[in-house]
């Protein structure tokens, strides 16, 4: 298992280069979340490599029509500075990809769509992997990654995405309020109004998105799972360097003997947090009753 | 130039037929496993072997929606049930799962497979990657805008499907799993509890900055794209679809009819102009709807396209009764009563064969023939003089007092 963490800003970079990690996810154009020009990702991109660390690009934002230039001229460039690997959630980048000689270095993250065998196999045989959907058991993951020859990532730790959206909701709901509000400067968060718990959720060109209230964490799980997965994330998103560089080092030296003091660990030092083991004991196939 | 295929959703084998005899070139229904949509009342495979006769004795089409996004445990029989669909001569599959795709393709050569709105496909770029791995057809996610649509339909070969009416995802199809989080129903394996449409307390780094008056919600209007048919059609556009595989055989009538008759008018006339379109709108708006707009056709996705506090439906009619025979020689109809109505109501009729007739309802008689004044017992059989010629299968609504 190799773990990668996301890169959010330059100056996590250094940091995060001298954990036992095996690379960096990070991005620019079609990325939700990053936002790294162009010679950011090229100096990026090139350190990591002068350190013997693996360089990921996450283009995991839809593809419209009239952006299909821009993404030619984006995977020309990422042909060029010649990353190890790159996240991909629209067929778009993979038509593209494929005719540029950069399939091998694919990897699909569909996000919430690979959620079986059969289909994770499918994506993992047509470039260098594949993400697992994050609503599975710790079951279906055994049972999955067992047969992908450790071309099988998942998401180990962060806040999930729960919803995807090209619509301006925030934007839109301040637009009725008649109240003007500076968005890029806003930390938002959304409470359902039977339900207590307040998930994050962000809106800029893209649309907006909606992630879970807790943040998701392996421990234990992690000990069954680490033989099979190829590439384990680390998502720092919404979360600060601190506890970035905590599960970093906590994730590059979990075994069987500390998982469990590990847990209590950032249990007590985060006692804010909600660590919490998202569907990995939850089945979510209920069904309205009729 | 093929005309464009009008696509209507079935719940149940009479919605199928009906939204055949109303006018549309095939239906897209479920089976009982594999499909998005739990709560319909999924065909069983003899109900699937007869809608797929009835389509093709009428050279219509049926397509099968396999469409949930598999878990391995889903997946048991879905081999058997593919060969059963292809046996019966099911024209084509709907299918979200690439590799259940590809397998199909080798085990059920025959049926055609149309990539379902799940995977949600954006561009030209998408719909060549997935024609390469096997699909015979694409359904367009609804964010696309009617220019993108045309870039990408006159970028490809491969037919394109989008959807014209009905109700809309607010998040990317397929990408929304708020359902599982709040409710532990997975939205993507036919348990989607509408969290979308839920009220929502919004707050900036922990303070309020809502209105307890009007809570945010990410609920959308339906999709009405009446305006953007003409278009479609133009572009090359080979399917138009109607949402709604939970809806009542009274919506896919009205609808079905009112989109057949707008397609039709348009081929023989070349547009559509003001005064017809706002004429059909109107029709449109007979069948019950939340509120409606053209999504985000013309490329805005602002206020205008949610639903805030209020899910207030546009509806104008009741359907009140449905005609199972009429009797030319006496001038009676035998209806089945579906909701209330009176003796002096002025009613409409409209059907497969007949536009809106309006007349006002003089006389009725229930099953022993002896005058009623009132129908309220939904599925009583009643008589109706009427003073027009009606036709099994029509269907007589009533406008709201209010409109």
């Amino acid at each position: 298992m190799k773990l990668l963490v996301t890169l959010y800003s330059m100056e996590q970079m250094k940091t995060l280069a001298k954990m036992k990690i095996a690379g960096l996810i990070f991005g620019g154009p079609f990325s939700l979340n990053y936002h790294f020009s162009f010679d950011e990702i090229r100096t990026i991109s090139q350190y990591l490599r002068d350190n013997q660390l693996e360089s990921y690009l996450c283009l995991d934002a839809f593809v419209h029509e009239h952006d299909l230039k821009k993404l030619e001229e984006y995977l020309d460039f990422i042909k060029e500075i010649d990353v190890d690997g790159i996240y991909y959630h629209d067929f778009a980048v993979l038509e593209a990809a494929n005719r540029k000689g950069l399939k091998d270095k694919l990897i699909y993250d569909g996000m919430t769509m690979v959620n079986n065998s059969l289909d994770a196999h499918f994506y993992a045989k047509m470039g260098k992997g594949v993400v697992l959907s994050r609503e599975l058991t710790l079951k279906e993951y055994q049972n999955i990654l067992k047969r992908l020859n450790k071309k099988g990532d998942m998401q180990i730790f962060g806040h999930l995405r729960m919803s995807y959206s090209r619509r301006k909701f925030l934007t839109n709901y301040f637009d009725l309020l008649e109240r003007k509000e500076d968005l890029s400067r806003g930390h938002y968060t959304i409470s359902e109004e039977q339900r207590d718990y307040q998930m994050p959720i962000v809106e800029d060109d893209y649309g907006t998105r909606i992630y879970t209230d807790y943040v998701y964490a392996l421990f234990d799980e992690l000990l069954l799972l680490k033989d099979d997965i190829g590439r384990a994330i680390i998502d720092g998103l919404f979360l600060s360097d601190e506890i970035i560089y905590d599960f970093s080092r906590l994730y590059s030296e979990i075994n069987g003997n500390n998982a469990r003091v590990l847990k209590e660990m950032m249990a007590n030092k985060y006692p804010g947090i909600d660590f919490n083991s998202g569907y990995l004991y939850l089945k979510t196939n209920k069904v309205k009753e009729s | 130039m093929k005309k464009v295929e009008l696509l209507a959703p079935a719940k149940d084998l009479s919605k199928a037929k009906i939204a055949i005899d109303y006018g549309a070139d095939a239906v897209y229904v479920g089976g009982q496993n594999f499909s998005l949509r739990s709560r319909a009342s999924n065909f069983t495979y003899e109900d699937l072997r007869e809608i797929v006769e009835y389509a093709h004795q009428r050279k219509k089409k049926v397509y099968v929606t396999v469409n949930m996004v598999f878990h391995d445990e889903d997946l048991c029989g879905f081999r058997e049930y593919v060969r059963y669909l292809e046996s019966i001569e099911t024209d084509a599959l709907i299918i979200s799962s690439l590799a259940l795709m590809q397998l199909v393709k080798k085990i059920a050569p025959r049926l055609e497979c149309h990539i379902s709105t799940q995977l949600s496909t954006m561009s030209s770029a998408a719909v060549k990657a997935l024609k390469s791995l096997g699909a015979d057809r694409v359904v367009l996610g609804r964010e696309c805008s009617m220019e993108e649509i045309e870039d990408t339909a006159r970028n490809v070969d491969t037919e394109l499907e989008v959807f014209i009416h009905g109700g809309m995802c607010s998040n990317y199809s397929g990408r929304c799993v708020l359902s599982n989080r709040m409710t532990l129903r997975d939205a993507n394996r036919g348990g989607c509890a509408h969290s979308c449409r839920w009220k929502y307390r919004l707050y900036d780094n922990g303070k309020p900055v809502f209105d307890d008056n009007c809570l945010l919600s990410f609920s959308s209007k339906d999709l009405r794209a009446s305006a953007y048919l003409e278009r479609m059609i133009k572009c090359g556009i080979a399917s138009l679809k109607i949402e709604g595989r939970m809806k009542s055989e009274y919506y896919i009538a009205q609808v079905v009819k009112t989109y057949r008759r707008m397609i039709d008018e348009i081929y023989e006339k070349g547009e559509l102009d003001a005064t017809r379109l706002a004429y059909y709108d109107n029709e449109l708006s007979k069948a019950e709807n939340r509120l409606a707009d053209d999504g985000l056709l013309s490329g805005n996705c602002g206020r205008s396209k949610h639903l805030y506090g209020v899910n207030g439906a546009g509806v104008t009619h009741d359907y009140v009764a449905y005609v199972l025979d009429y009797d030319k020689s006496r001038n009676l109809a035998k209806v089945v009563v579906k909701n209330r109505f009176m003796v002096n109501d002025e009613l409409e009729v409209f059907g497969p064969a007949v536009d809106n007739e309006s007349f006002i309802n003089k006389l009725m008689f229930d099953e022993d023939m002896v005058p009623v004044d009132l129908a309220n017992k939904p599925t009583q059989i009643l008589y109706l003089r009427l003073p027009i010629e009606v036709h099994a299968k029509d269907m007589i609504r009533k406008a709201h007092h209010d409109n």
